[in-house]
């Protein structure tokens, strides 16, 4: 048959181009070694699956910034990103979250057991400025608010290493330096680099820094007017060091010798470098798990999901014969559908998504049971079996139609109104849905015709033996 | 088995009386003893420790409660080995209503680290995040009825739709009713899990639908009754052995698919028997009494 030839055609291209996704080797995109990896390395898997940490924070904007929520949205996940691959996280995905009333930033990190570091760099808001001191004490508290002209914008700022007594020296620091007549703000906008290195002189490791054009001249200006004080370096709301200048300084790089640790050190480069957060972030969920743990639920999963396949392969032969082995070959040929299209389109398999791949064998099964008892009643009713099998199956389309494109609008929308786990699911079910009816409708119909001669046979022995029990 | 006369149709009242009686406890049971939410829903933190030594619950508590004061009237449990785990692990899992805010985490991490607990799985949700997920799935629910609604309507017929509906409601209701009865905990892998089994449901009441469909244009002039029961006998093989095939696979996953996976498999195990029964005996019998009565 003419039809069979086209049906054919695509039943192979389809399974060649679903088999090179699932098995080109891709070196570009290797992931970590995890059962499931092993075999189908091109497939993305969720954190849940694959350990790792996810992060969601809400965008908390200020009340007298101008621009839109989401302008400052993007510019927090620039920022966020900025930061964490300056701490060398390059594999962490910051993304932007639409949906409700406010912005939400997501960010994911995988495979890491220890996500501290990384939660420690997206909280802080990375807000640098030189300042001035006005005064200065040393205590555990902080000391009171001073009143007066002369303080305004002064904030109490605490040093970053405090005694063995848990005392600090407290700076009282203005942001807006005097020089002259001038108010001069140098803040981490007007820094253009910052990376860390090892201090030779002081011993541990030192930031150095890179101003912009205009930072240099600042700079410049400032150091002239406070040779012989101190300059105080302030990131949130931290004095990391506050040194003596010696002269007025005007290239265009200066450095920070705080004696760091090498991480403490790149840590604060990142910050530095990658500017101030247009807004606060708080932290609304995290997820962490932990690699060995991930391993062990995909191990059970598969085993489970594997076992209630292999039961059902066996049922079909046993109550349908050949027409039961054809509906198991249209189920592995679904499954392998779905892997491909997972693997090329880059989709991620999350947990729930594993449930919705074994939700759709039960579709793929529905649609053939649903024809091979079509067909059955056909011949029932006298027809020949040539005719039987065109007729079961143009009968049987609607039904398989409705009743898979009502549980495919459902995935739609739970897809857009969904979040991570259940778009997960919802992004397996609509694949397999339509994997499931191509699987159905073409890829049994060809093998059918293929083994209608054989069919024939059992067929009709079947219908008799049903026959008797009447 | 059903026998080849069975009136479906005729025997409603029982079949309702039935349905209606399990409406009753569910809605009972989900308004005097609710859910065991998540933290998903409720909000707060569901931790998974790892421990090189074998000890009791109540050791672990004790144990736990040393290291953070607040987490020993958590909710733990002891997780059962798995998979190719290592004979030297043994997990517990900490349910507990805290949100815990960076740095306190970060200690929390350090002084279970020097008492051997390392955290494998760790799950922080603010009440702020359940809240809204709560009032979502609420959404979804009601957007995913009023599509099926209208497409039933537009392929079918609008009583078609009304009967689909339903029957769906049915089975939510049954479903979730499961669920505070068990007191399986709910997360968000159950809203997953119900909405797979209204998938599974309106498919098994559509392909009876199909062939009421069918049948009403070929049998004309016959009595609706009869070829709506006609129609549930001549869909009754297909509707064991799908029903039979697809339970398997959700049985065996509710046993087998371990801690992570099981409320997801326990909706579903319960919707497949749910959902199969309403297509045949509440589904069907309701659009013969709809078209019945425009008749006259």
């Amino acid at each position: 048959m003419k039809a069979d030839r086209i049906r054919l055609f695509f039943v192979v291209v389809i399974l060649i181009v679903a088999l090179a996704g699932i098995f080109w080797p891709n070196k570009s995109e290797a992931f970590l070694d995890s059962s499931i990896n092993l075999f189908f390395q091109n497939i993305r898997l969720g954190l849940d699956i694959r350990g790792g940490t996810r992060l969601d924070y809400r965008v908390v904007v200020p009340n007298d910034i101008e621009r839109s929520a989401d302008e400052i949205a993007n510019e927090v996940v620039v920022v966020v990103r900025q930061r964490l691959d300056a701490a060398n996280y390059t594999e962490a995905v910051v993304s932007k979250i639409s949906g409700g009333e406010d912005s939400r930033i997501r960010v994911e990190i995988p495979g890491v057991d220890d996500p501290t570091i990384a939660e420690r760099l997206v909280g802080k808001k990375g807000q640098l400025y030189f300042g001035e001191i006005l005064e200065q004490q040393t205590g555990i508290e902080m000391p009171d608010k001073r009143i007066g002209i002369k303080y305004a914008n002064a904030v109490w700022v605490p040093s970053k290493d405090k005694t063995a007594s848990n005392e600090r020296t407290w700076y009282l620091v203005n942001p807006f330096v005097t020089v002259g007549s001038q108010k001069l703000y140098l803040g981490g906008s007007e820094i253009k680099n910052a990376k860390a290195s090892v201090d030779s002189q002081k011993g541990g490791f030192k930031i150095d820094m890179e101003f912009t054009s205009k930072g240099t001249e600042l700079f410049g200006k400032i150091t002239a007017a406070f040779v012989d004080q101190q300059l105080p370096i302030v990131l949130d709301d931290v004095v990391l060091v506050a040194p003596q200048v010696m002269s007025a300084i005007r290239s265009s790089s200066a450095e920070i010798s705080g004696r760091f640790t090498a991480q403490e050190a790149m840590e604060l480069a990142a910050l530095i470098k990658s500017g101030n957060l247009p807004a606060d972030l708080q932290k609304l969920e995290e997820r962490t798990l932990g690699p060995t743990l991930g391993r062990d639920i995909i191990t059970v999963s598969l085993i489970a999901g594997m076992f209630g396949l292999l039961i059902v392969l066996v049922y079909m032969v046993v109550f349908y014969g050949l027409s039961g082995l054809i509906a198991d070959l249209s189920l592995v040929y679904n499954t392998i559908i779905i892997l491909g299209a997972m693997a090329l389109g880059k989709f991620i398999l999350t947990l729930p998504g594993i449930g919705g791949i074994i939700l759709t064998f039960g579709t793929a099964i529905d649609g053939n049971i649903i024809i091979i008892e079509r067909i059955k009643e056909e011949i029932r009713s006298g027809k020949t079996i040539l005719n039987a099998i065109t007729a079961g199956y143009s009968k049987s389309f609607s039904a398989i139609f409705d009743a898979n494109i009502t549980s495919i609008l459902a995935g739609v929308v739970l897809y857009y109104l969904g979040t991570g786990t259940i778009k997960g699911f919802a992004t397996t079910l609509i694949i397999g849905i339509l994997g499931s009816m191509f699987a159905t409708l073409v890829v049994s119909r060809v093998l059918t015709d293929m083994f209608s001669s054989k069919l024939h046979f059992r067929m009709h022995k079947e219908v008799a033996k049903a026959g008797d029990m009447k | 088995m059903i026998s080849k006369t069975f009136d479906f149709c005729g025997k409603k009242r029982i079949f309702f009386a039935i349905s209606l009686i399990l409406i009753a406890v569910s809605l009972i049971s989900i308004f005097t003893r609710g859910f065991n939410f998540g933290v998903d829903f409720s909000g707060g933190t569901e931790l998974i420790f790892k421990a090189s030594e074998d000890m009791t619950v109540a050791a672990f508590r004790e144990k736990i409660g040393g290291i953070e004061k607040t987490l020993e009237a958590a909710n733990i449990s002891k997780l059962s080995q798995m998979g190719d785990q290592e004979q030297n692990e043994h997990r517990y899992s900490v349910t507990t209503v805290l949100f815990f805010e960076s740095d306190q985490k970060q200690q929390l991490e350090a002084k279970a680290r020097e008492s051997g607990l390392d955290i494998e799985s760790y799950n922080s949700v603010s009440g702020f995040a359940a809240e809204e997920l709560r009032s979502k799935a609420i959404w979804i629910v009601i957007l995913v009825s009023a599509i099926l609604l209208v497409y039933i309507t537009i392929r079918f017929r609008y009583e078609f739709g009304i009967g689909a509906i339903l029957a769906l409601l049915h089975d939510a209701v049954i479903t979730l009713g499961f669920y505070s009865l068990f007191q399986i905990s709910f997360d968000v892998s159950v809203i997953a899990a119900i909405l797979t089994l209204l998938g599974y449901s309106i498919n098994a009441t559509i392909v009876i639908y199909d062939r009421v469909r069918e049948n009403l244009r070929l049998m004309r002039g016959k009595n609706t009754l009869e070829t709506i029961n006609t129609s549930i006998r001549q869909t009754m093989t297909r509707t064991v052995h799908t029903s039979v095939t697809t339970f398997i696979v959700v049985f065996m996953l509710l046993v087998f698919g371990g801690i992570s996976l099981r409320p997801f498999a326990f909706g579903l195990t319960v919707g497949v028997i749910v959902g199969t029964y309403s297509s045949v005996f509440i589904a069907s019998p309701l659009i013969a009494g709809m078209l019945n009565s425009k008749k006259k």
